[in-house]
Formats: structure tokens, sequence, C-alpha cells
């Protein structure tokens, strides 16, 4: 593993202000994620999930993982949590979801998300601004070496991710098959709750 | 090509050949009318398998940088995973309760799920290890899915969703306890952490890391306090799908147990007492909520849950004697569970659920299956010359020998109470008359239905009554996993 010199500089200069640092973004992470667990409403839990994987890219970047860092917050944070929510936005139409939907944006709503994000993007300032509060660990894995991970020891595993993601591709469109007669075959009344039970089943799949 | 890449080439051909048949079935999925090709290639595909598991059982190789490894346990378990594979599609063969435009999907996800099993049983790397895991239990959560709806009812969502939920809170568990692993071991590679977890195996981090990992592994084989969603699960899911969630998971769950507990050799008193409670509890509580059972799946349910106690009583032992044993029984379990889903599936016109009443008169019916039940179910309770005796008897052995005496005793002591439930399936069987609206016409058996049955009644009285050469050979297999001290 290649040693950034600075970063090991900096640690062994400042250890109090790395710990300090780590312990208010790992603190972040565990409410946001507790938000997340006793939320009833989906989209709001969905936003506090964001916040949390945000925190945990900020982690990665700390334990001297950049890239792992910037891989969470472009796939998990970036895409895949925002086309969760534009999911569950889009598939509620209909005027009552109108009036939902507008509950949703609600300050009161985003300003806890908000505040929290906040935080994280102070701590982020810091980490990089100060000298100090750099990389925990001196170990620094960048692009290069998680490649070679990924592809050394781990192809086997990439590979069966692969095969995981076509079996759920397939179910999937299994499940949505499904329900589109379910709803063609029953009474209208069931016809509504079925379209209810869609978007739930969408995030789960 | 080198002669020691010749060597891993031949060593991933039981992999290789799973894949092709997943890539196949995959296609045939796109095309139309496509039932009978998606079986025949299923069917094709598992015997091929056997075969090739059978070819390079002597195979020894470390594949991709140490993350799999091809040695006598993983192919002895990789065979298992094969005849099991081959069991579920005879007995799937008709999938009454799938709705016909989906069935070639099943057979898909079923081979997908078969390959995160023969996966499994080669992963030496928890990276590798979790993401097989995922693969073999994701598409039964499907299959679970795709159960034909009851009129005003979706019990079989619901057992969907239960067995996924369960399942996720268990793998969560698992990841948070490899972590504590990870963190105190410093590495993925599962020779490498058991060895390095020896020395440090009698700290709080260490246990507490250990339990949460085997968490999930008890989930899947249904012990006591992670059994929930197993009457439920077995009664929601068509009867092919719970023939198969009842078979494989469970050697798998045994298989990974076993990985682990190496680490806890040789003497790890908090782990052996835990197991021993967890494994009175299973036998308990399964064995006395069998006996109010009046649904044969709902029963076979509860009967897991305590045969996973049974399975327990070997790794309390923490010993090799106990490990083969444990590995022995469910390997015989596997058949048995077997025998008896084919009966159900068989005997059940319209793939809908079996009472045990609707048994009666089975001997008439159709002998070749009556004589199946009674092998599947006699080996269940434990009764000689099948493999069920053989199996809990060195079990018994195995924990008797490491001084468990009192466990022993409960142990058989459910036996006893698990009897009385086993006896009342061949009761309903052989000695009641059909009440009179009942069906009574005979069954009939297609060919691959007949050889299945033959062979499961094979298996179950061959380990049974040879045992020494099947023990000999998985004792051979631990070893590669368990280097003699």
């Amino acid at each position: 593993m290649k040693i950034r010199p600075s970063i090991r500089k900096a640690c062994s200069e400042n250890p109090a202000t790395v710990e300090t640092a780590f312990y208010i973004v790992a603190v972040v992470a565990v409410l946001t994620t507790l938000r997340v667990v006793t939320h009833t409403n989906a989209v709001h839990a969905l936003i506090y999930f964001i916040v949390s994987l945000l925190a945990v890219a900020l982690l990665f970047y700390q334990l001297g993982a950049p890239f792992v860092a910037a891989l969470e917050v472009i796939v998990y944070a970036g895409a895949i949590m925002v086309l969760f929510l534009f999911v569950i936005m889009m598939l509620n139409l209909g005027r009552e979801q109108q009036e939902e939907e507008r509950s949703w944006t609600r300050p009161s709503v985003w300003a806890g998300p908000g505040f929290v994000s906040a935080v994280l993007l102070a701590v982020l300032a810091w980490v990089i601004s100060a000298e100090g509060t750099g990389p925990a660990e001196t170990a620094y894995v960048g692009p290069e070496e998680v490649g070679l991970a990924l592809f050394g020891p781990y192809l086997i595993g990439v590979q069966l991710a692969a095969l995981l993601l076509l079996a759920g591709l397939v179910g999937a469109s299994h499940l949505r098959r499904h329900e589109r007669r379910t709803v063609l075959r029953d009474d209208p009344v069931s016809e509504e709750s079925q379209s209810r039970a869609g978007p739930e089943k969408g995030g789960g799949v | 090509m080198s002669d020691a890449q010749t060597n891993s080439f031949i060593a991933f051909l039981p992999e290789g050949i799973l894949l092709l048949g997943i890539l196949a079935l995959f296609g045939v999925t796109l095309g139309t009318n496509r039932v009978g090709a998606a079986r025949h290639v299923s069917v094709a595909t598992a015997i091929a398998l056997a075969l090739a598991c059978a070819a390079t059982f002597k195979a020894e190789a470390v594949l991709f940088d140490g993350a799999y490894r091809v040695d006598a346990f993983s192919q002895w378990l990789k065979l298992v995973f094969a005849l099991g594979y081959l069991g579920c599609v005879v007995i799937g063969n008709h999938l009454k309760d799938i709705r016909a435009d989906i069935r070639p999907e099943y057979f898909f996800l079923l081979a997908t799920s078969v390959m995160g099993f023969v996966l499994l049983a080669g992963s030496v790397d928890l990276i590798t290890l979790v993401v097989a895991l995922e693969l073999s239990s994701f598409p039964l959560f499907l299959l679970i899915a795709m159960r034909r709806e009851a009129k005003g009812r979706r019990s079989q969502m619901e057992s969907a969703i239960k067995y996924m939920m369960f399942g996720i809170a268990a793998s969560g568990i698992m990841l948070f306890g490899m972590g504590y692993l990870y963190g105190l071991t410093g590495t993925t590679s599962l020779p490498l952490l058991v060895e390095r977890l020896q020395p440090v195996m009698h700290t709080p981090l260490a246990i507490t890391g250990v339990i949460l990992t085997m968490a999930a592994f008890f989930y899947k084989l249904a012990v006591f306090p992670f059994h929930f969603w197993t009457p439920d699960v077995y009664q929601g899911a068509s009867n092919e799908t719970t023939a198969i969630i009842a078979s494989l998971p469970k050697v798998a769950a045994v298989l990974l147990l076993l990985r682990f507990a190496g680490a806890a050799t040789p003497e790890a008193q908090t782990l052996a007492v835990m197991l021993a409670i967890l494994a009175i509890g299973s036998m308990f509580f399964g064995n006395l909520l069998a006996l109010a059972q009046t649904d044969f799946k709902r029963l076979l349910g509860f009967s897991a849950i305590a045969h996973a106690g049974y399975t327990l009583l070997g790794l309390v032992a923490l010993e090799e004697a106990g490990f083969t044993a444990s590995l022995y029984y469910v390997t015989g379990y596997l058949f048995m569970i077997l025998a008896c889903f084919t009966v159900i599936t068989r005997v059940s016109r319209d793939g809908a659920n079996l009472p045990i009443s609707a048994l009666a008169g089975l001997h008439k019916r159709s002998p070749l299956l009556a004589a199946t039940l009674l092998a599947g179910v006699f080996s269940l309770a434990g009764m000689p010359p099948f493999v069920g005796f053989m199996g809990k008897f060195s079990l018994l052995t195995a924990a008797l020998q490491q001084g468990f005496l009192w466990l022993v005793l409960l142990a058989v002591l459910n036996t006893v109470i698990a009897v009385y439930y086993y006896l009342r399936v061949v009761h309903a069987a052989f000695f009641t008359e059909p009440s009179g609206d009942a069906d009574t016409s005979p069954i009939h058996l297609d060919p691959a239905a007949r050889v299945l049955c033959l062979l499961l009644i094979a298996v179950i009285i061959g380990l049974g009554t040879v045992p020494g050469l099947f023990l000999d050979t998985i004792a051979d297999s631990l070893s590669s996993i368990f280097p003699p001290s």
C-alpha cells in the first residue's frame, strides 16, 4: 500500500483533532440511520438515509479511502437513493397525492436532514482545510488499489454480483407482471389497493 | 495452457457447467412456449452438475488469489447440492401451483440459487462468502412470491415478505459480526481469520463477533430463537418451493457453521454452552408444537426446527467427530425431506397444501409413494435402518464423548416425543380408510418421479446401512478444513 507522507505527518502531529472529526461524523451517521428506521414516512426516511450515506462516505475519506468515499456519494447517495425518491414520488399520482407531496417539502421535513448535512459539510471543510485532520489511518487506498482488489481476489465476488443482479432483474419483471394481471382481474376497489401497494414493493425490490 | 492452469480449469468445472446452464435457462425464459425446454435444460444441468462434481471429487485447487478453494470438503458439499438440485427439479416437474407463463423463470431462479449454494461450498473469503450467500437466498424470496394467488388472500406474498425481512435482518447481523471479526484479525480470508481468532477466542469481542456471524446461519437452519419464519413460510410457499427451502439451505447453514466453528476449537465453553441451549430450545419447541399440527407441510416446518436442534448437538462437541456427525446428519436430512416432499407434490392434485388426513389410503393409491413416505418419515423419526437413526446415533455419541450427558438425555426424550407425530403420518397413509368424499383414484407417477422415489429410498437406506463409508468420506473432507492438530 502506498502511504501519503503528508497525511502520516499530519496524523502524528495532531491525533486529537482527527478523532474529534471522526466522532462527529460517526454520531451523525448513527443518528440519521436511527431516524431512517424510526420514521414512518418513506420519503422522510429516505432523505435521512441519504445523509447517513454521506456521513459514511466522509468516514471512508477520513480513513484514507477517498475513491471509495466518492463512489459512496455518487453511487449510493447520488444514484440509488435519489432514484428511489423519484420513483416513490412519481408513482404517487392524483390530487390527493399532490397534497401529500406538498407536505413532504415543508421546512419541518427538510430542516433536520439539512442541518446534519450542514454539519457534515462543515466537518468536510475543516478536514480538508486544516492540517492535522486528515485520514486517521496512514494507509492510502486510491482507485488503483480498489481496482486491483476487485479484479484480483474479489473477481469471483464481482461476477457473482452480476449474477445476483440478473436474478433480481428477472424477479422484478415477474413481480411487475404479476401485479398488472391482478389489477385487470380484480374489482376497482382492490385495484386501488393494488396501485397503492405498488410503490412500496418497488422500494423493496 | 500450463498444467496448473488446466488443473484449476478442471477444478472449476462444476461451477462452469452450472453457469452455462443458468445462461441457457435465461435464454429460454426470453423465448415463447418455454416450460418444457426450461424443464429439460434444468434436468440436464442438474445431471451434468452432479457428474461434474463426481468427476472432480478428488480435485484440489486454490483459485482467484485464495478467495475460492476446491478441496475434499467443498467437493463433497457440491455433490450433495447437485443431487439436491436434481431432486428439487424432478419434484418441481409439474409446478402445479405456479402460473404457466412464469414457470421458466422459476427454473431459472432455482438454478441461480443453486449457483449460490455451490459457490458457498468453495468460498473461503468473507466477501465472496457473503455474496454467495445472498445469491443463494434472493432467488428463494422470489420463488415463494411466485405461488398462484389464493382467492382473496395473498398468503404467498406474506410468506415471501416474512422470509425476506427475516433474511435481510439476519444478513445485517451477520455483517455486523463479520465487521468485529475483521477488526480483530485484519483479514477477510477465512483460514487466516480462523487461525488468528483462536488465540483471542476467549475475549468478549471475539465471542460476540462469532455469535453474531453465526446468527445468520442459525436463521437459515431455523434454530430456535431464529425460527419464527419457518411454519408460515412452509405453509405459504408452494409445495415445490417449500421442498427447496427445507432442503438446500439447511446443508448450506451447516457448511457455514463448520467453517466458523474451527475458530472455536478446542476449548470455548461459552460457545459450547450457547449452542447447547439453542439445541435444547429448538428440539423442545419444534417437537412440542409439531404435535398439534394437521397440515403436513406445517408439521414438517416444526419438525425442521427440531432437526436443527439435533444438528447442533454435533457442533456442541466442538471437535471433529461431532462435526462429522452434523454434516452426515444434515446430508441425510436433505434426502429424507426430499422424500417427504416428493409425496406431498404428487398427492396434492392442484398444488394446494396437504392436510395429513389427505394421505388416507395412500398405500392403495400409489404403493411406491407410500413406501417413499415411509422411508422419509421413519428416517426423520430416527428408526433403523434408515439414515435418520445412524445420524442421530453418531450425533449423540459425539455429544456423549464430550461429557454432555444431560444434553443427550434431553435429545433422546425429544426423539421419543417426535415419534408420536411421525407415526400419525404413517398411520394416516397406511391404516386409515379415506372418508366418503375423498379422492381415492390411483396416482399415476411419471417415470422421472418413479426413478426419484426409488433413488431416494435407496439413498436413505444406503446412507443408514453402510454409514462407515460415508462417515469416513466426510471425516476426510473435514480434515481439509480443520488441519489435524
